[in-house]
This record gives structure tokens, sequence and C-alpha cells, in this order.
């Protein structure tokens, strides 16, 4: 069936199963264009026969519906052709007839060739498109070649620069923290130094976080570095959270990482180039020798840097290179602001601690930020109770699967999902990002990944390979403990560039019920002592003869009301017993000052909700596998004089703290002890820093 | 309440794993007994009534989503994977049949979507407990909720897979697109679970599970059903026990993840017909990627060896190791005749589990004659004079010696007249006939078929290479002489002088000499060679052919039930490969 023609306002043709600058950089020019109103489109040629996979990150342009694809047979109208990769196009054979039609055809060389080829290369061009084609360079010596060569130019190098802004970095930072130096590295042996000496002067890995996107050589210093594969992350993304770009070849390479290099010299952050760089890339970066590296990048990171005070604006830049280049038509111009959207991804935990954490963060986003949650947890109905859309992706957890089978099937998912909605940022809330989740968003050239990752993980555990995974994100929350400096925990030791935020809580102090109004709601008598349950779901480990312990000796004590949360994951029913009222819903934080006392669990919600109210408490503790260090949590509230720690296994304990408890005097100390602790509800900052990052 | 004493599972002894996993299902079906008691005894104790509900209060925030997240409009090219593509490479993951029936896990099972749209929660826990029920009464099927209802509590409690399709709400901007978003959520689902078909009607969810043992599936490859009276032979009798289905390979793997299935392959050259040569390999590779695919699922495979070599053009050596790889997967290979059967053991190896079930004759498959004069006038053909007619009939190709024939006819001119018909494709030989020869072109139907048989005098098969006797027991159905070359295939079947005039190919003369002969036969001689060739095709009685094939396939199931298959999912070699004898199934002979 022949297609009827089609118009677009760009069209990018190439080899778009290739990672290379130029292919990185048409996805980078789409996403402007899409921005400026202006329709693109991407028209394939494989220049090594059917075969590879398509690049990811053209993919993504395609699955968010932002480029139309199209086969070289089809019939196709632009007002601007654009040819990318041009020196490798041209070394295959092309469609004869091509079918795109153009009166304008910027053919862009990323790379230098002789005169001859160049020469060559032109009369196959005008033979596919006429006398239209004018030729550009992404570097000042490819550009001159090409004037050599006697060809048509553009007049100047065709600049590769993103849309993305840079990473906000965290307050502190610039003082406290190690900062991050990287490099790029494309594909090629030569884009490293030649002798190892020399790397280790230019990347000092004690003094800076060094952040590698492509391959390390095979040098001691060099396995220090933190290493990103290409198809991890995109170019745009991994620049855009670094301090500094330090790229030091060996010679000239064949092509040069001029979209990073762009990238940061588009959002003010230092580019470090060798001198004998200066004739390619031309003004912008520092220029110093090996030996000066140190130097300038103390002087540039330190705590009063050389900052630029020209703002460059890539939408502004490159709409003006379009409308220049589209015969002067006049763009459309997408106006006003649109609401940015927030994915929040809660894990699946024990009990509601990063859905809790999570919805304490959505409740205080702007207004112009919108979240989105999509869960692995079940806890589907107390988010949409929450007031908030979501769906859910069977966690292979809950349904008893392997990773390697499931996690394929749930990066479908979450794919479709990020297609969907299209989220600015993308919230984690949990202990170990999952592999499918990262494969999906760390690649999202458009996504900002933070990961809220509480403290207090398990000091025993070796979680060298989840620390490792900061990588794929661009910031790192982390919402402080009480018991923070009890934390021994891997994540402690890993604070560099990580935004600590008070602990998050879902209400605030106003929105807490008073103690008669909060009985009131829960049918308790108004006079009297009234007691809180709370020892978790009880889905991963058999909490009930705990619960009839804690059940058993609260029955004995004259005159106690005994109340039961019953939290709304749990796969098991509430078995009823006498004299025990039991409670469904969420949150429970809200009613939490009706309690004279607490039997709980010292999850960080409740433990934080609990100090929150001043609510004294026993912390029964069962430590399992998955959950983080809480018996060192109540300990330390056990010291600091609010709560006591008892390990479920030995709850002969129990009588006794629970007759303690029953001292008004006791329970007064206790309660002065926890207000003591209260610190402000870090909700509202992380929020603040996410909306910034999905802005 | 009677309080239920519930039997501790003992812990499992490293061989005693199925028998520890009853004693789970023992103990999950004691726990079903509580929450049933609890449900039964005190309905006032309903969990709705028994909570103090808690919530946000005033403090509650209004849905701040603004719009339906709609999938965005995209335009594609051939070169990009739509997610149908990344899905096809994903295995269906294994659907848990929930803790009361864990058990399961050591059976073949059937995974079925349970729609439950919006509902309260008892009447979601009465949908999950007929289907509990359902599973209770019969063991082959594992449940995937699709629920619209965020109340997952009786799902979870008996731990089954669930999965939350998000309602679409109605003041969304574009429904269409919306309704569209749902399908491919649920096709997703369906793929991902392996699921067979959805139940969405709560009301008919017991009796479609009511229904009994699910019926074992036969996918026959390729789909040469319509007008190939061969096949319908075959699966006649077959298809009143098993569900026959002609389809691919790899519709047959998605069969196989849903219930037992036989993939049964035809004219293994229909894998690659019509194939660019350099795309051919990739096309063997895909199809043997799919057989593979349905052994591992369970499913079994049987190869009815047609021609012993090709008849296309193709690499000899290509389609060599092609046969060999089918060979190696085949549990069963079904040949036509013994002597095909010995040069597939001679080929693959005396341990080939070889099946002979004799071809068939036609007897019962075409209509029956007309009067010849009818025959002729309604064929179109001028019978005026007293001339024999030798009949051709088949699809005309290079390997059926029409050429050849064409040659000699010219020197009977005067002593007979050739009707050549069937369809001819890219080979056509007849582009110039001699005077005594008249061309049927295009397909013959039953009743053309069976007009040409009623003109015939003689049916001439002048073939260079012949696996199957299709053509020579078609004719011999008919009662007709037959011209053959000495072929093995032929050897096996008629006899000089009895009911054909055989001839040696590699002679110049012998196909010109055995028409010669066939047309100075005296009368007498042709009715007793017409006698002789309904005799010898009524030893091929299409009814035996049929309960053949039916018991080929019972000695399959039950190679496989020795094995222990069904028991144990693992994908064990069946009887037939352990003992490596060839297989002869007895014909049943008509009386008479």
């Amino acid at each position: 069936m022949v297609k009827a023609l089609e118009y677009q306002d760009v069209i990018y043709i190439g080899d778009f199963s290739r990672d290379s600058e130029g292919v990185c950089r048409a996805v980078e020019e789409a996403r402007l264009n899409a921005g400026l109103g202006l329709k693109t489109g991407f028209l394939h040629l494989s220049s090594t026969g059917s075969g590879p996979a398509i690049n990811g990150y053209v993919l993504q342009l395609l699955g968010d519906g932002l480029v139309a694809a199209y086969d070289p047979d089809e019939l196709v109208s632009a007002k601007l052709v654009i040819l990318i990769d041009v020196e490798r196009i041209l070394n295959t054979r092309l469609p004869v007839p091509m079918r795109v039609i153009s009166d304008q055809v910027v053919a862009i060389a990323d790379r230098a060739l002789t005169d001859e080829h160049m020469a060559f290369k032109n009369v196959r061009l005008r033979e596919i498109f006429g006398d239209v084609v004018t030729w550009s360079a992404t570097t000042y010596d490819v550009l001159s070649g090409l004037r050599a060569a006697g060809l048509k130019t553009t007049g100047t190098i065709w600049e590769s620069f993103g849309g993305i802004r840079a990473v906000p970095k965290p307050q502190s930072d610039r003082q406290s923290s190690r900062q991050v130096i990287g490099a790029v590295i494309l594909p090629g042996k030569d884009h490293w130094p030649g002798n190892a000496d020399e790397m280790a002067r230019i990347w000092d890995c004690d003094r800076y976080v060094v952040r590698v996107l492509g391959a390390i050589p095979d040098h001691p210093e060099a396995r220090r570095m933190d290493v990103t594969a290409r198809h991890e992350r995109s170019v745009a993304q991994f620049v855009s959270g670094l301090n500094a770009l330090v790229y030091y070849p060996r010679g000239r390479p064949a092509e040069l990482p001029m979209l990073a290099i762009g990238i940061c010299l588009a959002n003010d952050i230092p580019v470090l180039l060798p001198p004998e760089l200066r004739h390619v890339v031309g003004k912008g970066p520092i220029y110093v020798g090996p030996d000066g590296v140190a130097a300038t990048l103390l002087r540039e990171l330190g705590p009063d840097p050389n900052d630029s005070i020209t703002s460059f604006d890539p939408a502004e830049t490159h709409f003006r290179r379009m409308q220049s280049w589209s015969g002067g038509v006049r763009i459309p111009r997408i106006g006003g602001k649109r609401t940015k959207r927030v994915m929040m991804f809660p894990s699946n935990g024990d009990g509601l601690g990063h859905v809790n954490r999570l919805l304490s963060v959505a409740r205080r986003l702007p207004a112009d930020v919108e979240p989105v949650f999509v869960s692995l947890s079940q806890a589907v109905d107390l988010i949409r109770g929450a007031g908030f859309v979501s769906e859910m992706i069977v966690s292979h957890r809950y349904a008893g699967l392997d990773e390697a089978a499931a996690y394929p099937w749930m990066e479908a998912e979450l794919t479709d999902a990020m297609q969907r909605y299209q989220p600015g940022a993308f919230v984690f809330d949990g202990g170990n990002p999952y592999a499918f989740m990262t494969n999906v968003v760390a690649k999202r050239r458009d996504v900002r990944n933070i990961w809220l990752r509480r403290g207090m993980w398990r000091p025993e555990q070796n979680n060298e390979t989840v620390i490792k995974k900061r990588r794929f994100f661009d910031a790192v929350i982390e919402p402080r403990d009480i018991a923070e400096e009890v934390d021994q925990g891997a994540s402690r030791q890993d604070r560099d560039g990580v935004s600590l935020v008070d602990p998050i809580l879902l209400m605030d102090d106003d929105h807490l019920l008073s103690r008669e109004a909060a009985r009131r709601e829960l049918g308790l008598r108004p006079d009297g002592m009234a007691v809180l349950v709370q020892l978790g779901p009880g889905n991963t480990r058999d909490l009930s003869v705990t619960q009839g312990q804690v059940f058993k000796q609260l029955q004995a004590m004259p005159g106690v009301q005994i109340a039961n949360l019953h939290p709304a994951i749990s796969r098991f029913p509430a078995v009823p017993v006498a004299g025990v009222t039991n409670i469904r819903g969420y949150p429970i934080s809200r009613y939490l000052r009706a309690f004279d006392f607490a039997v709980s669990a010292a999850g960080y919600n409740s433990f934080h909700e609990l100090a929150q109210s001043g609510v004294p408490t026993v912390f029964v503790i069962r430590m399992t596998q998955e959950l983080d260090d809480q018996m060192a949590r109540a300990r330390h509230a056990e010291r600091l004089g609010w709560a006591y720690a008892i390990d479920d296994s030995t709850m002969a304990e129990l009588p006794k703290k629970l007759a303690s408890l029953m001292d008004p005097a006791v329970r007064t100390a206790m309660a002065f002890n926890a207000e003591r602790l209260a610190v402000g509800n870090g909700a509202a900052q992380a929020a603040d820093l996410i909306a910034e990052l999905a802005r | 309440m009677t309080a239920t004493v519930f039997k501790p599972v003992s812990a499992p002894q490293p061989r005693d794993w199925k028998r520890s996993l009853e004693a789970l299902e023992m103990h999950a079906q004691a726990l079903e007994r509580v929450y049933t008691a609890m449900a039964g005894q005190q309905p006032e104790h309903d969990q709705t009534s028994d909570f103090v509900e808690i919530g946000f209060g005033p403090v509650q925030q209004q849905p701040r989503l603004s719009r339906w997240a709609e999938p965005a409009k995209r335009r594609s090219a051939d070169w990009v994977p739509d997610l149908a593509d990344k899905l096809v490479d994903l295995e269906a993951l294994p659907a848990y049949p929930g803790y009361a029936n864990a058990a399961m896990l050591l059976n073949a099972r059937v995974t079925i979507g349970i729609f439950i749209a919006k509902a309260d929660e008892p009447a979601i826990e009465r949908i999950v407990s007929s289907i509990f029920l359902a599973q209770r009464n019969r063991k082959d099927f594992a449940p995937v909720f699709v629920t619209e209802s965020t109340n997952f509590q009786p799902l979870a409690k008996r731990g089954y897979v669930f999965e939350y399709l998000p309602p679409v709400p109605e003041d969304v901007a574009d429904p269409e697109r919306a309704a569209s978003w749902r399908r491919e959520r649920l096709d997703l689902i369906q793929a991902k679970w392996g699921i067979s078909y959805f139940i969405s009607d709560v009301r008919r969810i017991t009796d479609r599970l009511a229904l009994g043992q699910a019926r074992q599936r036969v996918i026959v490859f390729p789909d040469y059903g319509a007008g190939n009276p061969y096949l319908e032979l075959m699966y006649r009798d077959l298809r009143k026990d098993w569900d026959v289905s002609f389809d691919t390979a790899a519709a047959a793997a998605i069969a196989a993840e849903h219930g037992p299935t036989v993939f049964h392959l035809h004219w293994e050259d229909a894998v690659y017909r019509g194939e660019r040569a350099d795309k051919i390999p990739q096309r063997m590779a895909a199809f043997i990627a799919a057989i593979d695919r349905i052994k591992h699922l369970g499913g079994r495979f049987v190869w009815t060896v047609h021609n012993l070599r090709p008849h296309d053009p193709i690499d000899p050596t290509l389609h060599g190791e092609f046969v060999r790889q089918l060979a190696a997967r085949a549990d069963i290979v079904h040949a036509n005749s013994q002597w095909v059967a010995d040069r597939l053991r001679d080929d693959h190896g005396a341990d080939l589990p070889v099946c002979v079930v004799d071809h068939p004759s036609y007897a019962t498959s075409y209509p029956a004659c007309e009067d010849r004069a009818a025959a002729a006038a309604a064929l179109g053909l001028a019978l005026d004079d007293d001339r024999p007619t030798i009949v051709f009939l088949g699809l005309m190709r290079r390997y059926k010696g029409v050429d050849r024939l064409l040659n000699v006819a010219p020197r009977f001119a005067d002593k007979a007249r050739f009707v050549l018909a069937g369809r001819s494709g890219r080979y056509d030989p007849c582009g110039s006939l001699p005077d005594n020869c008249t061309r049927i072109e295009g397909f013959a139907d039953d009743l053309t078929v069976a007009r040409l048989f009623s003109v015939a005098d003689f049916v001439v098969l002048p073939f260079e290479s012949l696996t199957t006797s299709g053509s020579l027991l078609l004719a011999l159905s008919f009662a007709k002489p037959i011209i053959v070359p000495n072929l093995d295939a032929v050897k096996e079947l008629v006899v000089d002088g009895r009911e054909a005039f055989v001839y040696d190919p590699a002679a110049q003369d012998g196909l010109a000499d055995a028409i010669e002969r066939a047309l100075d036969a005296p009368d007498w001689q042709r009715a007793a060679m017409s006698k002789a060739a309904e005799a010898t095709a009524a030893f091929r009685a299409p009814e035996a052919f049929s309960q053949s094939i039916c018991d080929m396939y019972a000695r399959l199931v039950s190679a496989d039930r020795e094995a222990g298959r069904g028991d144990d999912s693992t994908d064990s070699p069946s009887r037939l490969h352990e003992t490596g004898n060839v297989t002869v199934m007895p014909l049943m002979l008509k009386a008479g």
C-alpha cells in the first residue's frame, strides 16, 4: 500500500542502531525540537545491513511519541534534513532514489576524513538530494577540513548541547563532601592518557569521586573509578551530575565526546582539556596540561569558584539555529508552563515504610508538580485512599517468582507506565534498587532519578554492590533517623553528595488529633489507660505467638483499653480477641496521642511517629533478613529514656516493662524524653528537592 | 467455635518432597476450613463491622492527577520494535496455584484469568471462594485474578496471584485510547502469565470450570487441511478425543503453555517455502527453536515424513541438517511405508522412534464415479473415438516427469489421448502441447478428480522420484491400471502385470514401452488389472489408517505415562526414545 506524503519540520537521517556522537546528538536535538513544537522524524539507514538493535535512547523518543519513525522507502517532506554520522552512512549503499524531499540538507561530520573522501561523499549526496547540501562539523579542525575540500559549509561548527540542566547539588556539597569529576569515554583505545602515572595525576580518586561513562583501561587506579556503561545512562544524564568534566585523551581521537563537553559548558560545569585540543574544540573549556589539573580543579571546585556570569539557554540557541536552517519559516513555540509529574515507586517492604515516606513527600509537593504512584507494594488501596493515583506492578516476591524470570515482565510494565505518565522525576524508596527498575529509569534521558534511602542498614550485611547503584541516580535523599548516631550500616559511609533531610513524617504536628478527639474517633473511653499494639503485618514472619503474649499481659492489667492496629497490607485476617479493639485503616499516626503507651515494632515510621507524638513504647523486635537495624534503633531509644527494647525471642522481660509503664510518673518522664527528641518534618524538604529536580 | 487441630508439617526429607507438599496442602486446607468457619459461624463478625476504621479525615487530599495517562500517539516504521516484539521472547511466568493447592505445582495445569470488576469485599470474597472450591474439585488450573478493586486481602490470604487493573476515570479525555490501553494491558497480563482464557462473568465461573478434563490438543502444520484427503483421514478418528487444529509451531508453543499439546509436522518444506534463500536458515532455526519450546513445556513433536529428499531446489547440506534436527527432536517419526522407515533409520540411526502406519487408499474420500460420457462432457473432453485415455493428475512439479511424458506422447498420436490435470506453479511444462494431449488447468476438486478417473483407462505417473505413494493409492482406489516407474515406493505396493505396467526409469524408452504395453493389453487383462487395483487399495482401508493414527497417539500418551510425565514437569525423553525400537502399528483390515 502506498502511504501518503507526510510532513515534518526536521528529519534526521542516520544509522540509529549506533551509540555514536551523532545519534546521541540527534536524540538531544529531537527533545529540544519537541520543546519548541517542531515535528521531528527519524529515518533509519542501517550501515551494517540488518541486525543490530536500535539505540535504546532512540526507542525512548519513539515510545514517548516525540519522534516519528520512517523507513527509507517512505515519502516524506521536511523543511530541514540533517544527516548524522554522514561519513559512515555514505560508506554503505544508500537506497536510490531517496524519497525524502527537502530544500535544505545539512550533513554533519563528526570525524576528520581526507579531502578526496569528502569530495567523493559530497558528490554522492548531491546525486541523492540535489544541490541543497551544506556541510558542517562538530569540531573546528574537521570544519577546516571541509572547507579545504572545497565543500559548501555552514560557516561555523554545529554545536553539540542538550536541553538538560545540571543536577542541583546539596547545599553542603562544596564544603564537606567529595566532589564528583568525570570522564566520558567513547569506544576506542585512545581516549585515555598513554601512561598510568599521568592518569593517576589527572583523576585523583582520593580527593574526588571519579565517575566514568564508558570503559576504563586495565589499571589499578582505574578500578577505583565508579564506572557506568554507556547503555546504562545517557551522556546528558551522566554529565549533568558532575562537578567537572576532565578529558585527557592520547593525541586527537577520531571522534571526541563533544556532546558531553557541550552540555557541561551549557550548564557552567568546568571542562578540563589538554592544550592540544584548543584548535579542535575552541573557546569554553579550560586548557591545562596534566600537571596543572589538580590545581585547576581545586580552584574551580573550591569554596569560591570561578562561576561564569553568562547564561546559556539551550532551547533558545537551538531555536535560533532551527529558525535559520528551516528557511526562515516561523517555528511555532509551545508557551506556558506544563505541570511536571513525579513518579513515586515504593518497594515492597514487609510493612508500609516505603509507601508511607513517599506519601509524606507526595502530600507536600507544590501545585505544579503532580505525584503518581506505581507501586510494588500491595498498599494501593491506601495510596488511593490518601488521594493519589496509583498503579501496581506485581512484585516477584508476592508471586513467589525468580527474579530472572519476573524482571523482564516487570521491566516491560514499568516502561509502559513511564511512557504513559512521562514523569520529570522518578523517586524510588527502597533498600536495594531493582535491576529491572534501573534498566528502565536510569536510561530515560528526560527523568531525574532520586533514591529516597533511609539509613540504619544492618552493619553485618555486605551492601557494597547496593551502594554502587547510586550511579543510576541523580540524587540521593536520606531522611535522618533519631538513632543515626548508632547507625553502623553501609549507607552511613556513603554520604558524599547525599541530601540529608529531617525525619520524614506523614503528619505535621498540627495535623495530629488531640488525645480526646483521637479517643472519640477510635471509640475509646476518654478516661483510663489505652494501649496501642502494632507489631506489623506479619506477612513474612508469624506474629501470632508474640501478639498472643502481648494481649495476655495487657489483659491482665486492670482498666487498660487495648487497641490492635491491623495493617492494611496484612494477608491474614485479624482474629477477634475479647477486649481488644481492632483498628483498620491509615494513618495511625494521626491518632497516636490517644494512647498512654504502645507496644510496637521499630520500623522507621512507627519509631518516628511514636516519638513525634511522645508515646512511651515497648519495642518488640524480631530481626529478620530484610529488615533494617531495628534493634539498634530501639536500644538507642531505650538509652534516650523514652522506650524499652526487647527481643521477641526473650519475651520474659515483657511483664516487667509493661508493669513499669503502668506507673504514671514513668510514663510522664518517658513522654517528656520523647518530645525532647522532636525534630522538624523532613517531608517538605524532600518534596522541595524533588520538585526542583522534576521541573 | 471448635478449635481446629493443625497437623504439623513434617520437615521435608530429601526424597520426600512430594509428600511434604501434600502435607502442606493439608495444612492449607485446615486453614481454609478455619476461614470458612469464621465466615459461616459468625456472620455478624463480619470484618467490616468488627473494625474501627481510621482515615485522614479533614487532612485528606483530593486526587491530584489532572488527566488519565494515555499511551502516546506514535508513528512507527519497520525498524522500530513494538511491545509485542519484545514480549514474544519472554517466557510466561508460572502462576502459583494458591496456598491450599500447592501440591498442584506437581501437575500440568492451565492458567485461567478471572476478571473482577469493581466490587465490595463480600462480593470479592464470594468470587474467590467459588474459585477456591472449583480448584478443590479439579486440580488442573491455576487462577490469576485481574481486579479493578484495591481490596486484595481475599486474594492475598489464599496466596493467589493477582494483577491490579486501574479503572479508567469517567471523565477521561480520550475514551478510545484509554480502552485501547486496557486491552493492551490485558494482553500483557495474558502473555505474562500464559493465561489460556479470561472469565469475567462470575456466574459462569463454576460452569466453565466444571467442564471435563481439558482435551489434549494436536496442532498440525502446515495447514493443507482443506482439500487434502490424507490429512482429513489421518485426524478423522483422533478428533473424537483430541482437539485437532492447524496452526504454526509458535502457536503450538503457546498452546503447550496451557495444556498437553502435540505438534504434528507434515511436509517440512512448508517451513521455508516462498522464503528468500538467505532467510531460509533463519526460518529453519526459528522453527527448531519453537519445537524446543514446545518440548520444554511438556509438549510432544510428531513428524510425518512425506518426502525423503526435498523436491524444491535447496542447499542439500542445509536441508540435511534441518531434517537431522527434526529427527533428533521427534517423539514419533511417522513413515507411510516400511521402506521409508528403513531409509530413515539408515539416515538417522537405528534408535529413531519410527512408527509405520501405511498410507491409506482414498476409497471413501471421493464422490461416486459418473458415467464416462457424462464425466467427459463435464470436463469438456471430446471422446469422439475409441482411443484409450491416459490421465496424469497432480500438481505439476519437475520431479513428476511430465515433460518426459509430453516427449513420448506424440508417438501415440493414433493410439491414445492424454489428459493432464492439475495446478502448475512456476514450473509449467505444458506450454506447447502435442495434439493428443489435453490440459485441464487448476486445482482439481473432489468431483473433478472423480470425473477424471471416470474417463481414464489408465493412469500414468512418470515420476523421477517418489517417497509417498499417495497418487498411486488414489489411482488404485479408483480401480485404474497404472503406468509407473519401479521406484521403491511403487515396488512395495504394486506388481508389474498385476495392477500396473512398471518400467525402468533409467531405460531410455522405458516409459514409452510401458505405455505401449498398456495400450496393447487386451480387454480381459485390463479388467483383471482393474480388479487387482481395487483389491490392493482395499488393503489400505482409510478406516484402518485413521484408527492406527489414534493408536499411534495413544502409544505416545502411554509412553509419557510410563515415563512418569504428568507427575514430573522435567523434560524427560519419551518412552519411544528410550526403547529405540521401531514401532509398527498393525493395520486393522476390514473383513472382506
